[in-house]
């Protein structure tokens, strides 16, 4: 029986996961060319919509250097590409840290980190991290066309479903930001949260009374960089 | 259901599903590979153990967000992850740029380029990441940065959340103070870990609280198209 570790960093497995990723890379593709050829279609400022992309890339680079340092620390308990392969497609930190913790645990290791981990014990690891997290997408192929129609036809009729997405997207802020802004046991998190807010609505006042456009365009990562500034200044 | 939106859901669900095939197929295979025998009965078990924790809360994402990043930007989010802290952002900032409403053609548009565009620079990242480990690691994780990267949730939290609530306090107040009394009394710990229920009850509360103030908009113009008319 082999060590985990045999398998987790061999070049078979390198081609095993380099496929779905790829497949991720080619579905981004198309959607984007899909995107902006609607655009055109709807007669969208093409200006705008490469400020956004723009924009858009920018923004990203910061949040995915955390997934960075979270790849790197689940490579010596799940070797180099598993790690790649499951937070570049569907993963999440706490998501893949638990599914294979407990897996490991179930087969009688200490979990993550147990050096003398099997091969056939990490596959299985694999199995359950790849077998779950397919329900995300599963769930969209079974029925989004569906649900879709459905919120499409609701838009459509008017009256209230034309407010109703921003009052979702208010009552999902009051799980994901306004308990950050309030969690007094992480002072430094709430000087974070609050800095980065401020500072979007400041830098969208600066723009509008100096017709400064560009600066609007980019307050939402430069507020990010202000925050997490705040963060090394304070701690 | 436009010709376009078809479009949508037809190139979603087949590159969907190619993912999740492709997506079996790695432990498939390597079981195959490497001629390893499997246990399929604690496989199996762990499996449902797992799918009992996060399953709920795959069904709770997947009725929560289509309103907001819309199908394409949809199908795109469930195969990358990440949607809390990178893709909602990405497409709420793109749509500001833009300048198109949440839910309207435009607006779904503009979020699929930009979580797409958003998947392909984590992606590019992560593939750097995993290649340069060893040299980035000491960087990422050196005294001076470190806090930074502790808090980049924080961070575009507040980015996002902030102008979300103060632009709208008639609508935002109450879902915001209610989420305030329970994260307070039930300790910011305990209302996180319950983030999938918190999600339902707080989606209910701030759709119910909206429809109340439409319905008193709509009488408060009635009543007042009636005074003028009596005029």
């Amino acid at each position: 029986m082999k060590n985990f570790l045999e398998i987790a960093n061999s070049q078979t497995l390198f081609i095993l996961c380099l496929v779905p990723i790829l497949l991720v890379v080619g579905q981004s593709v198309i959607f984007v060319r899909m995107g902006l050829k609607r655009t055109k279609e709807l007669n969208m400022n093409q200006t705008n919509v490469k400020k956004a992309m723009v924009n858009s890339a920018v923004f990203s680079l910061l949040p995915s250097l955390p997934i960075v340092i979270t790849v790197a620390a689940l490579m010596p308990s799940l070797g180099k590409y598993v790690p790649w392969l499951r937070l570049s497609v569907i993963g999440s930190v706490s998501y893949e840290s638990a599914a294979a913790d407990m897996t490991l645990r179930m087969f009688g290791y200490e979990g993550m980190g147990d050096a003398s981990v099997s091969g056939p014990a990490f596959i299985s690891a694999v199995w359950v991290m790849c077998g779950v997290s397919i329900v995300w997408p599963l769930v969209n192929v079974l029925l989004l066309k569906f649900y879709d129609g459905r919120v499409k036809s609701a838009q459509s009729s008017g009256g209230f479903m034309k407010v109703a997405a921003g009052a979702m997207f208010i009552g999902l802020m009051c799980v994901m930001f306004v308990p950050r802004a309030v969690n007094f046991q992480d002072p430094v998190g709430i000087v974070v949260c609050l800095t980065a807010g401020i500072a979007v609505v400041l830098l969208d006042w600066i723009s509008k009374k100096l017709s400064l456009k560009w600066l609007s365009d980019f307050s939402f990562p430069m507020a990010m960089i202000m925050g997490m500034a705040m963060a090394i200044i304070i701690s | 259901m436009s010709e376009y939106n078809r479009k949508v859901h037809l190139v979603g669900r087949i590159s969907s599903f190619l993912i999740i095939v492709a997506l079996l197929g790695v432990p498939f295979l390597t079981s195959l590979f490497f001629k390893e025998e499997i246990d399929w009965g604690t496989t199996f078990a762990a499996i449902g153990s797992v799918l009992m924790v996060f399953g709920p809360v795959a069904v709770i994402e997947f009725l929560s967000y289509l309103p907001i990043i819309g199908a394409g930007g949809q199908y795109l989010s469930f195969v990358t992850g990440n949607v809390m802290n990178m893709k909602i952002p990405a497409a709420t900032s793109g749509r500001k740029i833009a300048g198109v409403e949440t839910g309207s053609d435009e607006g779904d548009a503009i979020s699929m380029i930009s979580i797409a565009i958003s998947s392909l620079v984590t992606t590019a990242v992560l593939f750097v990441g995993m290649v340069l480990a060893a040299q980035l690691l000491p960087l990422l994780n050196s005294p001076v940065l470190a806090p930074a990267f502790a808090n980049v949730m924080p961070a575009i939290m507040g980015a996002l959340g902030f102008p979300v609530i103060v632009r709208d306090l008639r609508t935002s107040w109450l879902p915001a103070l209610i989420s305030v009394v329970l994260t307070v009394g039930l300790s910011y710990g305990t209302f996180m870990s319950k983030q999938g229920p918190m999600m339902i009850l707080f989606l209910f509360i701030s759709l119910a609280w909206s429809f109340f103030l439409y319905k008193r908009g709509q009488a408060q113009k009635a009543g007042a198209r009636e005074v003028s008319e009596r005029a």
